[in-house]
């Protein structure tokens, strides 16, 4: 449509004149053509060479008489002419009149004149006249073509660049176009990477999770031998001295009787001088405090076998691989056995608060949930730098389990915050975080249908906040 | 679009002979020249190429006169064939009043006629004409040679559109007045309805068509 618009507008016109009018005398005869001819014309006897339009005015007139009439007698011609060729004498001229036609129509009256001065003259001005017309007519068919043809080409010519620009246009959008989608696959590809990576990272980790589990499976099973035949022995020992403790009692409470009833201070001095040594020996020794912390120190090793034990077996549920089956467990005893694992991490700056609500069983993945556990806590504890508080409470709501755990630490930046969920973002030191601990939380909460955020002011502290439904599909 | 000056009594109509290369547009120009009294028509203008192909256009310009002094010009145009030059057919197209439609009737030039005839649909929306009145029509010339398309099957093909349809040997001269004719028949009809011609302008038909005696 817009295509049809302009042409109509702009080269209408142009081919209306060209193809569909018939253009005048001035277009089609220049003026120096007939100056050009008129020259040679003055050599073979013509004195004037004229052409009028087709009313009679003037349009070209080469006199080479010098006589003033030539003009004023032009001028009367058109009256006395009409289309057909005509020869005329007036005064001492012989004048020859012919009708230029171009497309049925007279353009224009060719007139050139001879003095009346030889007989012949009439004869040779006909033949004169009528090479005249012929060429005229042939420049004059001439230059109508070539306007026609230029006319065209020029058309043609504007038409080709047209539709070559409106293709180059197109090519441009098209290009445009192959190049949004390179950009859009450029971006396609790197997100993909960036899953694949991830992907990765998680079988990594859960490479890593299952290496550390089977050791620990090891280590644990090595361990648990010989903590068992300790326990057993110091629980042994622990009868053993507490009969011994008896025993060393009566010995002891019968030498002191013995010593204060029978025995006189000179009746036998030998065994006065044992007993002194006893006496002696005894206030270095001190029996009392050796029998009374014996029972202690066994007291305190059987205590610190069953923390062995505790431990060994806390590590072998953190990260025992194949064992990652759903189970009803308690919210609680899952977060103190963490606690149990990162304890060495947390006991020198960190005070524990703990408030646990009375939690029902949740059907979970327990091993997974730990991880989470851990990750926020030791997260927290190395937030706080050299004191501070870890506040963890536990509610039960009608449909879902709240975790709050909160520190005193330092908080996150309000830059970080949105970002602390994405994998490998880490604000710790080269070496020191992956940046997957809190993207592998966020992970196993959204796995459990659950929902973690985190609340946090820089300087006073930060609370993460999980959610975990009963109904969690698992 | 037809031109009349009502002034000086002058009506000019424009044909233009289209159709695919080598059907015979030029040939049917060259024919009418000869037929044609040649106090009725001017030169045949061609635009001598290498080859015989058209390049640009050839112009035959007619003239007639009717009883009421009306001179009617008709000029007769022919198109390049080539599918390279669909500017120059464009261009020619432009305001025409009437168009003849030179198919090749040779049954390996099937393709080619219909590619040709799109070609002027579409170059006719493009300039502005409205295809549905344009006077219209159609001849199968080369009705001489072997393999060619058969007459009933032609008037078939066409039978739904009400165009006229003409056969021609153009070469040997054959159907080329009727086509003409024929054409001058269609854009009389439609000019009467423009312009009012047969009572308005004292034009008739027999006056109109005369342009075309021999």
């Amino acid at each position: 449509m817009e295509e049809k618009e302009k042409f109509n507008q702009t080269l209408m016109p142009e081919i209306a004149d060209h193809l569909n009018d018939s253009p005048g005398l001035d277009k089609l005869l220049k003026h120096n053509i007939l100056k050009d001819i008129s020259l040679d014309l003055s050599g073979l006897g013509i004195v004037f060479l004229s052409m009028t339009y087709p009313d009679g005015k003037l349009y070209f007139i080469s006199d080479f008489s010098g006589d003033r009439r030539v003009t004023e007698l032009v001028a009367k011609f058109p009256g006395i002419v009409d289309s057909y060729d005509k020869t005329l004498t007036i005064d001492d001229m012989i004048i020859r009149i012919s009708p230029v036609i171009h497309d049925f129509e007279i353009i224009g009256y060719l007139i050139a004149g001879m003095k009346k001065e030889v007989s012949d003259n009439v004869e040779t001005l006909f033949h004169m006249g009528n090479l005249l017309l012929k060429i005229v007519n042939f420049y004059i068919s001439s230059t109508y073509k070539m306007n026609l043809t230029s006319s065209i080409h020029t058309l043609v010519v504007e038409d080709t660049y047209e539709e070559l620009q409106r293709q180059n246009d197109l090519l441009k959008k098209s290009e445009k176009q192959y190049q949004e989608l390179v950009k859009s696959l450029d971006e396609e590809v790197r997100k993909k990477a960036e899953e694949i990576k991830d992907a990765n990272t998680q079988l990594m980790h859960q490479d890593k999770m299952a290496s550390i589990g089977q050791l620990a499976a090891g280590v644990a099973h090595e361990i648990n031998n010989p903590v068992g035949f300790v326990k057993s022995n110091l629980s042994t020992m622990n009868e053993y001295c507490a009969e011994f403790t008896k025993l060393i009692k009566g010995y002891r409470q019968f030498i002191h009787d013995f010593y204060a009833t029978s025995i006189s201070k000179d009746q036998n001095k030998a065994l006065e001088n044992e007993f002194e040594e006893i006496k002696q020996m005894e206030q270095t020794i001190d029996p009392d405090y050796l029998m009374e912390d014996s029972m202690d120190l066994i007291k305190e090793s059987i205590e610190g076998t069953e923390r062995i034990k505790k431990i060994v077996s806390d590590l072998k549920d953190f990260a025992h691989p194949g064992e990652d089956t759903p189970t009803h467990a308690n919210i609680n005893e899952c977060i103190d056995s963490t606690l149990n694992i990162i304890w060495n991490e947390l006991k020198y700056k960190v005070t524990l608060v703990k408030e646990y609500g009375n939690l029902p069983m949740l059907y979970c993945y327990p091993r997974q949930l730990n991880q989470v556990f851990m990750n926020i806590c030791i997260n927290a504890a190395h937030a706080i730098e050299k004191k501070g508080e870890i506040k963890i409470i536990t509610k039960a709501y009608e449909n879902h389990q709240e975790i709050l755990i909160s520190d005193t630490g330092s908080g996150i930046s309000e830059e970080h915050i949105s970002r602390i969920f994405d994998p490998f973002f880490t604000t710790k030191d080269v070496g020191k975080g992956t940046g997957l601990g809190l993207n592998l939380s966020y992970n196993i909460v959204k796995k459990h249908m659950g929902d973690i955020r985190v609340e946090s002011r820089l300087n006073k502290g930060t609370t993460f906040i999980i959610k975990l439904p009963y109904e969690n599909h698992l | 679009m037809a031109e009349l000056q009502t002034s000086e009594k002058k009506l000019t109509v424009k044909i233009v002979y289209y159709g695919p290369a080598l059907s015979g547009k030029t040939t049917n120009l060259m024919q009418l020249h000869d037929i044609i009294l040649p106090r009725k028509r001017g030169e045949l203008m061609t635009l001598e190429t290498s080859g015989d192909r058209t390049l640009f256009f050839d112009l035959l310009p007619l003239m007639g006169k009717t009883s009421e002094g009306y001179k009617i010009k008709i000029k007769l145009f022919t198109v390049p064939g080539q599918v390279a030059h669909d500017a120059t057919r464009k261009a020619v197209l432009s305001r025409t009043d009437g168009v003849v439609f030179v198919a090749d009737s040779q049954l390996t030039q099937s393709v080619n006629n219909s590619i040709s005839f799109e070609n002027l649909e579409k170059n006719a929306g493009r300039v502005g004409i409205d295809f549905d009145t344009l006077p219209l029509v159609v001849q199968y010339n080369k009705r001489d040679l072997k393999d060619i398309i058969d007459e009933k099957e032609v008037r078939g093909l066409w039978k739904q559109t009400h165009i006229p349809v003409q056969f021609s040997t153009a070469i040997h001269g054959q159907g080329v007045k009727e086509t003409f004719v024929s054409v001058l028949k269609e854009v009389y009809r439609n000019l009467n309805q423009k312009l009012n011609m047969e009572s308005g302008l004292k034009i008739t038909e027999d006056e109109f068509l005369s342009v075309a005696n021999m």
